[in-house]
């Protein structure tokens, strides 16, 4: 029997399809009481890892339990464990209502509670109605009110947010965080961190089927960390008044700039002013967390069988490319805290054909139209504040 | 177990197939049936009038040519629980329920111990309409003739074979189902085969040959009964003719090549078995995606 917990672990998960590896060695906790985030760009592996945790595919080494046991072994599986996955689907005949009632009766929950969760995802007035006429916001739902037919401890979500206008998705939002307060466990998958940024407290990332960082969101927002831009005639002198006063982790940049990192602008004007060098702008720029995530998950590699690769703008010559510490380390670290998070060298910052801000980001990770992208923009804002609230 | 029963049970009446499939059931096996057993007893007037026949000294007039028309519309019309077996699984894989159905249920051997006690029954019911809308054809097929038709006892054997030939009719294609995965490739395939592929091959295997293949050996429930049924009806079969009778009498029946009625059931049985294990152990293994 399970330990009633609400715990989720993987344990060194491994799926292989053919010759392509899906999933490599992967290892995370989810613990109760919060939401965890489950990130990473498409084609990472996120899918296979949640279908593996709820026993739909085998993996091909290692394990994963839900309280402490393998998903098979559980004897009450739905009341354990909700899970709202991406290829879920409804006989386009069947009704909302009757769809329920068949998964009902499946899990032994009175035909009460159907009426129940459908009006916890808002769509009791669309019971009788056949799914073969529902929006994809509208299955959605139906997909959340089927996991939560036995009242499970545990929540996991794949991509939930596809399909659900941002009303929508605030109303998602709100509801996994009640859900987590209460005590239960909530796993969501996302391509985007700006997506569920509001919405977690917990972070799994995983880039090309391997973990990159496992922990709180806090830990990660420390380490991001400030530089300072400067513009100066004379970059040399400048350097060399920096190396005297012990700094010397600074680069120039392509627009003819110095970075300086892990300094304040008050710093490098003092170091400046005695030194008798005119600075004729000064810049203070905070990575954003989007940004860091981006860093954990670029591709050290070539785009592979997945399909996934950088859109375009990154690692062209001139661009932004991670720089070699910024790879992920093969195999994959323990935790987190093993990034160097120092900048790259170069001055685009942010990088080409990623500023998620200001508009809602939609599924598909299309890079915004270039003129969103040029000046004007102000590096050191996260994404998801201010007007991003249909991101999360 | 109860409990997937009854969502198994909801999956069906939740959905059109069940009746949709039902009423050409019925139509199929009552109008088959009617024409057979009108054709047979308008042929039985023409042989009993002509005056060669009648120089036989062999009476057909009360002998039951009506079970002929029961067998073969039986026979026929189990295509229809066929197709409902074999949309079981494979509507589920192909609208992605099935990963909902795993999510529910405690392992997958469950699910398709569900599934098969379920379809058992749907197999039984459209067996026991079958049967009943068959008997309807021939008793009307035969008001000018009602000593054609069978007595009490040869109706409930070869009725109740219908119903065992449409259980395991249903239990294989459900297995056939699994095994394929898809929607159109179960039901082409099923069709193709117990419509197109065996009645050729059946043609020009010898001896007991047809007898071992799925289809003759379904269809051998009810036609060797059929067949049984008729023969004891008979006046003795002089000897030097009696294997040539025989072999008219099978042919009436559709039922060459076919052996006793319970060794045909055996051997449907094994083909239904393999099938539905075959199926079993895909699903078992089958990576849900």
């Amino acid at each position: 029997m399970h330990d009633g917990s609400g715990r989720i672990t993987a344990h060194r998960l491994t799926k292989q399809f053919g010759p392509v590896t899906a999933v490599r060695d992967l290892t995370f906790t989810v613990e109760p009481g919060s939401v965890t985030g489950f990130l990473g760009p498409n084609g990472a592996g996120k899918t296979t890892t949640l279908r593996m945790l709820v026993g739909l595919v085998r993996p091909s080494d290692g394990g994963a339990t839900i309280n402490g046991v393998p998903f098979e072994r559980l004897s009450d599986p739905a009341r354990v464990v909700g899970a709202v996955l991406e290829a879920q689907g409804f006989h386009p005949g069947r009704t909302a209502r009757n769809h329920l009632g068949v998964y009902a009766a499946a899990i032994g929950v009175p035909d009460q509670r159907v009426q129940q969760v459908l009006q916890l995802v808002g769509l009791d007035i669309a019971g009788a109605r056949k799914v073969g006429g529902f929006s994809l916001g509208m299955r959605q739902r139906l997909a959340l009110a089927t996991a939560l037919l036995g009242d499970p401890r545990i929540l996991i979500l794949d991509e939930p947010a596809n399909g659900l206008d941002p009303e929508g998705i605030a109303w998602l939002r709100t509801f996994l965080r009640g859900f987590a307060a209460s005590g239960r466990t909530v796993l969501v998958s996302s391509h985007l961190l700006a997506e569920v940024e509001q919405t977690i407290d917990q972070l799994v990332i995983i880039s090309h089927g391997q973990t990159m960082y496992n922990g709180p969101l806090e830990d990660l927002r420390r380490r991001q960390q400030s530089r300072v831009l400067v513009r100066t005639a004379n970059l040399d002198g400048l350097g060399d008044a920096l190396r005297e006063d012990g700094v010397f982790n600074f680069e120039p940049t392509p627009d003819g700039r110095l970075a300086i990192n892990s300094v304040t602008g008050e710093q490098v004007a003092d170091i400046a002013l005695r030194a008798g060098i005119a600075l004729s702008g000064v810049e203070e720029e905070r990575a954003s967390l989007e940004q860091l995530y981006f860093q954990l998950t670029a591709s050290p590699y070539p785009p592979g069988p997945h399909g996934y690769g950088p859109p375009p703008g990154y690692g062209g010559p001139g661009g932004y490319g991670p720089p070699p510490h910024f790879a992920p380390p093969n195999p994959a670290p323990p935790n987190h805290g093993q990034q160097s998070g120092q900048y790259p060298p170069s001055g685009q910052y942010p990088p080409l054909g990623y500023t998620p801000q200001g508009q809602p980001v939609r599924p598909g990770y299309a890079p915004p139209d270039p003129p969103n992208q040029q000046a004007g923009q102000q590096p050191g804002q996260q994404p998801g504040q201010g007007d991003g609230e249909g991101q999360g | 177990m109860e409990k997937l029963v009854k969502a198994e049970f909801r999956k069906v009446f939740s959905t059109n197939i069940w009746w949709t499939l039902l009423i050409p059931t019925a139509l199929v096996a009552f109008v088959w049936a009617l024409i057979w057993s009108a054709f047979g007893g308008g042929l039985v007037d023409q042989m009993t009038q002509d005056p060669d026949f009648q120089q036989l000294g062999v009476n057909l007039h009360n002998t039951p040519v009506s079970v002929f028309a029961l067998s073969r519309a039986i026979n026929i019309t189990t295509v229809f629980p066929m197709l409902l077996g074999g949309l079981a699984l494979s509507t589920e894989i192909r609208h992605k329920t099935l990963t909902t159905t795993y999510l529910t249920a405690p392992g997958r051997v469950s699910v398709l111990s569900a599934k098969l006690i379920t379809y058992t029954v749907w197999g039984a019911i459209y067996g026991v309409v079958i049967s009943l809308a068959a008997t309807g054809g021939i008793a009307l097929g035969s008001t000018a003739h009602t000593d054609l038709l069978p007595d009490a006892t040869a109706w409930l054997q070869i009725a109740a074979a219908g119903v065992l030939e449409s259980v395991l009719w249903t239990l294989l294609a459900v297995g056939v189902g699994a095994i394929f995965g898809t929607v159109v490739g179960t039901v082409i395939t099923l069709l193709m085969y117990s419509i197109v592929v065996e009645n050729l091959v059946t043609l020009v295997l010898p001896g007991h040959g047809p007898g071992f293949l799925p289809n003759q050996a379904g269809d051998g429930i009810t036609s060797a009964l059929a067949t049984q049924t008729y023969v004891h009806s008979l006046p003795p079969i002089p000897t030097n003719v009696h294997d040539n009778v025989i072999l008219l009498i099978q042919f009436a029946a559709g039922a060459r090549g076919v052996f006793d009625w319970w060794v045909s059931a055996l051997i449907f049985l094994l083909y239904s078995g393999i099938f539905f294990g075959i199926g079993w152990a895909v699903t078992e293994n089958r990576d849900v995606t």
